[in-house]
């Protein structure tokens, strides 16, 4: 079959390249593990329920209490955790660089910020309880414009300019969100702590659905991208010079991913690190092509955004410990691990 | 009592919130979780079945409403029409107007018994 | 090495390019023209505007004034995926962001032919395969990409530009970090190329050697201009070379295989 002279063609050693056996079989696996993180999710809580009774008896208090409070808050795991680890495989594939993510560009600070500031003027300008999760919406947009804008050198975008700007607008935001917390009343202050720690309590189906249809949208868009993004690695113009309009593709993951974080930001608050542990242990494991990469992200954050969720419910219940403190508490360590790793070995672009 | 719903912060044994509940003869749902100050999942609070349900954010912020808890009809405040917003200044801090805190909260909890008292004439 | 006698398809021809980066006008009116199968050698020294000119060649910069015609072609009237299909660049640096493995980033090289969500199929395999086995790299197939040598990498990303199955191939110092005998290799294979496919080169040289040996025709370069342009003899003589390098060479012949030899002749007079 093969016309070189006589060799045989690479061993079927499936690490190799990707092949469509091999997608199929690994998103399998991560979906097993995403059923039985869900599975853990429903079955343990700060309340003990029977399940049974809650599925046969829809008067029950367990009843109630599952499709009331507990299922909608493992759907909002799976939802933003899949969003944030897909949002971060995408930022990391832009900037070619395996640091970037949602909370660590800024992004997310950005959004909580607009999230705050909408809700202290809200009194003075109505508008609703809906004006708010939109302008964290419309801040997160506007500050991935800002960060981008600010990490393009000469039409150029360097990820480590990108990296350091981010870095920048996450201490601008913080320092912002910290004024905003010692001028404003009591009330004010706490429901900050909303936006800050990050929660995914979600009040209605309708609203985990919106932010769901959001995140599928933005998610085929960028599994359209995903041969481009492996193009992408090799650099700017190797990318443009095997056929990719680099400039486009950039916009475009921008857009798309922007949409989701400010639709994930705008009802969970912020939520870091889960777009940095999850596409970097997967791509340790799996290798770096996007195509099983991105839907792999998909997965794997779901599954991790609700087992930490679970951790973050049942380890000192009845209270609760804040989502993103558990993963803040996984990501600082694993960040720290990442940094050494990859400063043995410099990033050359 | 709750001290706000976003987050759901809600008054734990040993603060003072806690006391004034407790002279106002409320049973305090909060009070096993093991902190001051303890964050609760919505479902902890619907499996204990609170008569009563005191917001601050319901009555601090004026947009605000009590359609947050209507999605939770199962929990017996809510379909006996028992939560109430409270505003957050003068309650949740302590001084001089302890007084009127008090006849606040007992007010809410216990609807009935002030049916013949006016207000300010707590002792 | 002369061109061949067959009928001689200019693959590629640029007339009076003028280029630059803003404030920086780099190319002067240089004009080539390269004929399928033959490979064309840029040499000169550092600054001379040999990667610019082969940027320019690819697409990846517009020129100031001038055209590059590709078949008879203008070259920005070619869509960008079918101009990936018919002109492969490998550049100097081949840098690799994450962990991908040879074969992988060779079978990158097919992306052009392929749609957005395809996967690659065993037609796209084979030729992978060829590619690798052609730069002696099918041991390192699983490999990844950023534990190997230098030398190692620049293979992979010569077997990639393969994989695209170009006409015409760009190549900016191939040769760079490569050992002697894989410089001599690499040098061969393209020649096969040229000679099996017909594809045309454009490979800008340090090395004068290599230029004179492989080259069926050679472009001295200085400042952004075109100084000589023809046959390797014609164009790599002690005159033009002293001119350009500021150095006296010796030209002769290789006494072992008549090849052209180009060797510096005395160090530069000592700074007073």
């Amino acid at each position: 079959m093969n016309a070189a002279a006589g060799n045989p063609a690479p061993q079927r050693n499936s690490a190799a390249h990707l092949t469509r056996s091999r997608l199929l079989s690994i998103l399998a696996a991560l979906a097993i593990l995403l059923i039985v993180c869900a599975a853990a999710g429903a079955l343990f809580g700060s309340a003990h329920i029977s399940l049974v009774r809650a599925f046969s008896d829809p008067t029950s208090p367990d009843h109630a209490i599952f499709f009331g409070a507990r299922l909608p808050r493992v759907l909002m795991g799976v939802i933003v955790g899949a969003m944030l680890a897909a949002v971060g495989t995408a930022l990391q594939a832009l900037v070619r660089n395996p640091l970037a993510e949602g909370g660590i560009l800024g992004i997310s600070g950005g959004g909580a910020l607009g999230a705050i500031l909408a809700l202290v003027m809200s009194a003075k300008l109505g508008g609703g309880e809906a004006a708010v999760p939109l302008c964290a919406f419309g801040a997160a947009l506007l500050s991935t414009v800002a960060v981008y804008r600010l990490a393009m050198v000469d039409g150029q975008l360097e990820p480590f300019t990108l990296l350091l700007v981010g870095v920048i607008f996450n201490a601008f935001w913080g320092a912002a969100i910290m004024l905003v917390n010692s001028v404003v009343n009591f009330y004010y202050a706490h429901s900050i702590l909303f936006w800050l720690m990050g929660s995914l309590e979600a009040p209605t189906y309708r609203e985990a659905a919106m932010v769901a249809g959001l995140g599928l949208a933005g998610f085929a868009v960028l599994m359209f991208q995903a041969r481009d993004l492996n193009l992408l690695s090799l650099g700017d113009e190797s990318a443009a010079e095997l056929g990719v309009d680099v400039d486009r593709l950039r916009r475009t993951i921008f857009v798309a991913t922007s949409v989701m974080i400010g639709a994930a930001v705008s009802v969970s608050g912020i939520i870091s690190f889960v777009g940095l542990i999850v596409p970097h242990t997967l791509r340790l494991v799996f290798g770096a092509d996007h195509r099983l990469l991105l839907p792999a992200s998909l997965i794997g954050g779901a599954a991790f955004m609700v087992a930490a969720d679970l951790v973050a419910r049942v380890a000192i219940a009845p209270a609760e410990i804040p989502v993103g403190a558990i993963t803040a508490l996984c990501g600082g360590p694993f960040f720290i691990y990442m940094l050494r790793r990859e400063g043995r070995r410099p990033l050359s672009l | 009592m709750l001290v706000g719903h976003q987050p759901m912060v809600a008054v734990g044994a040993g603060t003072y919130l806690d006391e004034l509940m407790r002279i106002a003869r409320a049973d305090n749902i909060a009070a096993d979780a093991g902190e001051q100050w303890p964050h609760l999942s919505m479902e902890y609070i619907i499996a204990m079945r609170p008569q009563v349900v005191l917001d601050g954010s319901m009555g601090t912020d004026p947009s605000s409403s009590s359609g947050f808890w209507e999605k939770y009809p199962a929990i017996p405040a809510v379909r006996d029409h028992r939560v109430f917003g409270y505003a957050q200044d003068p309650i949740v801090h302590p001084g001089p107007r302890v007084g009127q805190s008090l006849e606040i909260i007992a007010r809410m909890i216990h609807p009935e018994a002030w049916q013949n008292v006016s207000a300010g004439a707590e002792q | 090495m002369t061109t061949t006698s067959r009928d001689t398809v200019t693959a590629m021809r640029a007339r009076a390019i003028h280029a630059g980066y803003p404030g920086v006008p780099v190319l002067h009116g240089v004009s080539i023209e390269v004929a399928a199968g033959e490979m064309l050698a840029v040499v000169g020294p550092n600054g001379a505007g040999k990667s610019t000119l082969l940027k320019v060649l690819g697409g990846s910069m517009k020129p100031g004034a001038g055209s590059v015609e590709l078949f008879g072609r203008p070259l920005d009237s070619i869509e960008r995926r079918e101009l990936a299909r018919i002109v492969a660049s490998v550049g100097q640096e081949n840098a690799v962001a994450f962990r991908f493995t040879v074969l992988e980033i060779v079978l990158m090289g097919r992306a052009p032919h392929l749609g957005a969500l395809r996967f690659e199929s065993p037609h796209d395999l084979e030729i992978a395969s060829a590619a690798l086995d052609r730069f002696d790299l099918l041991d390192l197939a699983a490999r990844h990409v950023q534990e190997l040598s230098g030398g190692e990498r620049k293979r992979v990303f010569l077997a990639r530009a393969l994989a695209q199955e170009p006409k015409i191939a760009l190549l900016d110092e191939p040769t760079a970090f490569l050992d002697l005998k894989h410089v001599a290799e690499i040098f061969a294979r393209f020649r096969e190329l040229c000679t099996e496919r017909g594809m045309a080169v454009v490979a800008t040289l340090h090395d004068l050697n290599a230029a004179a040996l492989y080259a069926d025709r050679v472009l001295l370069l200085a400042d952004g201009a075109a100084v000589a342009y023809g046959t390797p003899a014609e164009v790599l003589t002690a005159e033009n070379l002293r001119r350009v390098y500021e150095t006296d060479v010796y030209v002769g012949r290789n006494p072992l295989t008549g090849a052209l030899i180009i060797l510096p002749a005395a160090l530069p007079n000592a700074r007073a």
